[in-house]
């Protein structure tokens, strides 16, 4: 009976009379053990994402505090009065349509330079003899360590000219002012997102391309099908729940990211969602920020649909068997060297040139003045420095290891939670044969990554300030903090599952079964050493993205949980750059440590999971 | 298929009604939650001894006080060794401190028993109304406190200042505010990007209400002629004049110091600042100098008011505090860099910006004006969208 597989139990269905049917439906969906965890998994996510989410969006139609006079209500009563600033009045061509289009250019051009230079990244670290792969294959993903406001700052040192006036940018300081469409707006924010999220195609393809089976290509081959047929009608088809995946992925973070378009559009007068949101935020306008809120959360949602569309054809193929293993590797002969140079050009601009420029900040004492008595290591490890507020180096001051330390513990903790919660999504959407339980858990899982950080936030502080049931008030405390890193890294952990139980065959799992083994046995001795890989990116993709996160955790830190993100915004509040960068090349450190680990911990080496 | 599709849908609707419903128990919407704390305290200052606070303030647990500067932690500390009660202080801005306060007053756990916050009009406006805090002035030291600045308490404003480089000119190279709108400083003045800053709205809402006569005094003075303008005010005339004049806009204070103040530039721009950014003179070797004789003023002070958390449970500690901020001793931390106390009494320290010897020069705020800072805010951000284009 437990053997039956919703396929074939489906297919029987017309034989049975309707109503027998049904019950004996009902009774085998609620058998399988991905029901259960399915059911349980709703309730946890629907207190963590669904409800902050809500009472986030409520805020687009109820009279908040104070607006009483402007929306002519009481406030909580209903009102049409920010959907009607937003959308229709003198100003919502500047604080909305143009906004909404900058961010359509931003996130649809980053997307496509990302995908045109992250694919064949990764099939020349996954399906080719490449030099040093391996070492580029963790390379290559640092970018994703630092946060992405930082590569606006390096942006600004390197790049800012004279209609923002103040320090020397280093181009200029060498005799060269680079023009306004250089120094600021589209141009650069495209780019740097770019960067930032090549490594996200990487990761998520390289994987993918490592568990193409080569049956399919070298009977295409042996057909008579061109390289590049094959490329189109195989390879392609079979990348596309990875590419999709990446896509959508990129796109809500390019909605939601806000640093990058603050820093580089704000002199240029380039505003996107997330700048008019934070401008709301910080104005007090909570009721247009929760519409403009809104508006980026269907972006969102419409992705995602279209996400899942592709994806429930992609269904049909199954790229782990379980019974071939690793593809042939291609030589590259004569393009080693082209190949190799291109690999090492995107590496020297993704990784060198931000965090050189970086590191070079934090030991000059005047940014762009390259002269030997200007290079000091004061703000690594002197004392008695001029600078009141932090007069310790980052490395000396007890600062810094407090919040080095927090940093450390509640995002790894998070990172563990988010890494199997993902895990057991993925079994429920690919193996409930209650296949709405799926889909409500992709939708809702799906959420945090929509919904822009700092709104979440709010959202957060205001449901959780209070006890509810027996969850006592958590503001202030650590766990508020982890819970919403847990749900905020929840799409990465959910898709990450999603796509390597859909690859992973049942019949190693349906083996076991037959032969006796319990739910936990099969996910412990099957499922997960299968999967070691996947679970290893889907613990480490959080973590990374949680120890550089910033906007998430700006609003809940207190001074006892002070993490290192909020420590270089501290400090760049006090025009403290040196120390602020210093900071930040920390937090590349601990993410780099924490990938290590992670990578330790699941005794699996990520770049082999990359294609080594 | 159909049906497979339906159930999708009614599932998808279930859940989302359910957790409307979750969301609504949960009390999302902060009018509807039932408010006070505990203790409320009184605001009158009439039957009030020192002696008989510090006692009862003795007895009482320990006090959290948000403020806008890390300035807190010392001032927190001095308190503690003044009088032995443990105090902690919290650097939050504004946005931040009104979201905590609304939420820790709604769920009775009140965890800043002392709130200073630079929104005043948003202290005003919000949290006063609904009890979330209580303004209260020492009856010992009200005498020194101005009447404007009473309702709420006020505790130091802060001066920011018409700064100019004082390495590439011998002199400020303005005069009077208008000439800031003119060709010749387009693209050479730095802001604080207004859209996002209350503390700017709010200065143009007091320029409308409280300094027409003193702008249109002034651009008489630059131009030789009464103002003419289809604006409800000369204030509105300057900003919108202002934003169409290209002007840099900054992330912040600090930066705007920077974009005047960095040496080796050429032609570099004027900025508003705030006076503890002349602390860069020191830290950073930046040229930085105020604009003496601006017309008609030299700067602006903006305020910083200083209440209660109506829900605290050591109101007396809580009130110990306060008084203890109007003291020269305890805040002495904050006005070492150039803010100014309530407490008229207390004699100005000596600062990088010589703020002692402009305070007659400054626009100070008028919390008279509050409520229609807080109405008037979108409409002087729209003003300021509007013209940049």
């Amino acid at each position: 009976m437990a053997l039956i597989t919703p396929k074939r139990e489906r297919s029987t269905r017309q034989v049975r009379p309707q109503t027998q049917g049904l019950a004996y439906r009902t009774k085998v969906n609620f058998r399988h053990p991905a029901t259960l965890i399915g059911i349980l998994l709703i309730l946890l996510f629907g207190y963590l994402i669904v409800a902050p989410v809500i009472s986030l969006l409520m805020g687009a139609v109820q009279v908040g505090f104070g607006d009483e006079a402007k929306a002519g209500a009481g406030a909580g009563e209903l009102t049409s009065y920010y959907l009607a600033r937003v959308f229709s009045s003198p100003v919502s061509e500047i604080i909305f349509y143009t906004p909404l289009r900058n961010t359509l250019l931003i996130s649809l051009c980053s997307i496509a330079l990302a995908l045109m230079s992250g694919v064949p990244v990764a099939w020349l670290l996954a399906r080719t003899d490449l030099p040093a792969r391996r070492w580029f294959s963790s390379a290559l993903i640092v970018p994703y360590m630092l946060p992405a406001w930082t590569f606006a700052l390096a942006w600004t040192t390197i790049f800012k000219n004279r209609s923002s006036a103040g320090q020397l940018g280093w181009l200029e300081s060498l005799g060269w002012e680079p023009p306004n469409w250089l120094a600021y707006g589209p141009l650069p924010i495209i780019v740097i997102f770019c960067l930032h999220f090549t490594p996200f195609v990487i990761l998520l393809v390289t994987n993918a391309m490592r568990n193409l089976p080569s049956e399919l290509d070298e009977a295409a081959k042996m057909a008579g099908a061109t390289a590049a047929e094959r490329w189109r009608r195989i390879t392609l088809p079979l990348l596309r729940p990875a590419l999709l995946s990446a896509a959508t992925l990129m796109f809500a973070k390019a909605v939601g990211e806000f640093g990058v378009a603050y820093v580089l559009g704000l002199p240029a007068g380039f505003q996107v969602l997330s700048t008019t949101l934070h401008q709301s935020i910080s104005t007090q306008q909570s009721g247009v920020a929760a519409v403009i809120a809104a508006v980026m959360v269907v972006l969102g949602g419409i992705s995602l649909l279209i996400d899942i569309r592709f994806l429930r054809e992609a269904k049909r193929f199954m790229t782990v068997s379980g019974k071939s293993l690793a593809a042939r590797v291609v030589p590259l002969a004569r393009f080693k060297v082209l190949a190799f140079t291109l690999v090492a050009a995107l590496f020297t601009i993704s990784v060198v040139l931000p965090l050189g420029t970086l590191v070079l900040s934090t030991v000059m004492r005047v940014p762009g003045h390259f002269a030997l008595s200007n290079f000091t290591l004061d703000y690594w490890v002197g004392h008695n420095l001029p600078t009141v507020g932090f007069n310790r180096g980052v490395l000396v001051s007890p600062e810094t290891w407090h919040a080095a330390w927090n940093t450390l513990w509640m995002v790894g903790l998070a990172a563990i939670c988010t890494g199997l919660l993902g895990l057991l999504v993925g079994y429920v959407v690919v193996r409930s044969p209650l296949r709405q339980l799926g889909t409500a858990l992709r939708v809702i899982t799906f959420m945090p990554y929509l919904v822009p950080g700092l709104a979440f936030a709010v959202a957060y502080l205001s449901l959780f300030a209070v006890p509810r049931g027996p969850i006592p008030a958590l503001y202030g405390t650590a766990t508020i903090l982890i819970l919403i890193m847990i749900a905020d890294e929840m799409p990465f952990a959910s898709r990450a599952g999603v796509s390597a139980m859909m690859q992973l065959g049942q019949e190693a799992e349906e083996a076991a079964q037959s032969l006796g083994a319990r739910f936990t046995r099969r996910m412990r001795t099957v499922i997960i050493p299968m999967l070691r890989g996947s679970v290893a990116s889907a613990t480490l993709l959080p973590f990374v993205s949680g120890v550089q996160g910033l906007s998430l955790v700006i609003i809940l830190a207190t001074p006892g949980t002070q993490l290192m993100t909020t420590l270089s915004m501290t400090l760049i509040d006090f025009g403290y750059t040196h120390a602020a960068n210093a900071v930040v090349v920390l937090i590349c450190a601990i993410a780099l440590f924490g990938t290590w680990a992670t990578q330790r911990l699941f005794r699996s080496n990520l770049a082999d999971g990359l294609g080594g | 298929m159909t049906i497979i599709r339906t159930g999708r849908m009614a599932t998808l609707a279930t859940l989302a009604i359910g957790a409307l419903l979750f969301t609504g128990c949960a009390g999302g919407n902060p009018a509807s939650s039932a408010n006070p704390g505990p203790v409320a305290v009184t605001e009158s200052a009439e039957d009030y001894n020192l002696d008989e606070l510090i006692a009862a303030a003795k007895s009482e647990g320990p006090i959290t006080i948000y403020d806008s500067t890390s300035k807190v932690e010392e001032m927190a500390a001095a308190f503690t060794k003044t009088y032995g009660i443990e105090a902690t202080g919290v650097k939050a801005d504004a946005a931040e401190t009104i979201e905590k306060v609304t939420r820790e007053a709604q769920a009775g756990n009140v965890v800043g028993d002392v709130v200073a916050i630079s929104d005043l009009p948003a202290l005003k406006n919000q949290l006063l109304p609904n009890n979330f805090v209580t303004s209260w002035v020492p009856g010992d030291l009200a005498e020194h406190i101005d009447p404007s600045m009473r309702e709420p308490l006020v505790m130091i404003t802060d001066p920011s200042f018409w700064t100019y480089n004082t390495e590439a000119f011998q002199s400020c190279p303005a005069d009077n505010i208008w000439d800031l709108t003119t060709e010749e400083f387009r693209g050479k003045v730095a802001f604080q990007d207004p859209v996002g800053d209350n503390g700017a709205l709010d200065w143009y809402s007091q320029m409308a209400s409280f300094g027409e006569d003193a702008l249109r005094e002034a651009y008489q003075q630059a131009f030789g002629e009464e103002l003419k303008t289809d604006k409800d005010s000369a204030a509105a005339e300057w900003v919108a004049r202002m934003a169409a004049n290209q002007p840099i806009l900054t992330k912040s204070s600090e930066e705007s110091s920077e974009a005047v103040g960095a040496t080796g530039q050429q032609n570099p721009p004027m900025a508003l600042m705030s006076s503890a950014k002349y602390r860069n003179i020191e830290e950073k070797g930046y040229a930085l100098g105020v604009c003496e004789g601006m017309v008609p003023w030299v700067g602006k002070a903006s305020p910083k008011g200083l209440t209660i958390a109506s829900g605290t449970k050591s109101p007396n500690a809580a009130k110990l505090y306060v008084h203890f901020a109007l003291t020269a001793e305890g805040i002495a931390p904050q006005i070492a860099d150039g803010k100014i106390s309530a407490n008229s009494s207390i004699t100005q320290p000596e600062d990088p910006a010589h703020v002692g010897k402009h305070l007659e020069q400054i626009f100070q705020f008028n919390n008279a004006g509050l409520e229609t800072d807080w109405a008037s805010r979108e409409a002087w951000q729209d003003l300021w969208r509007t013209s940049a284009k």
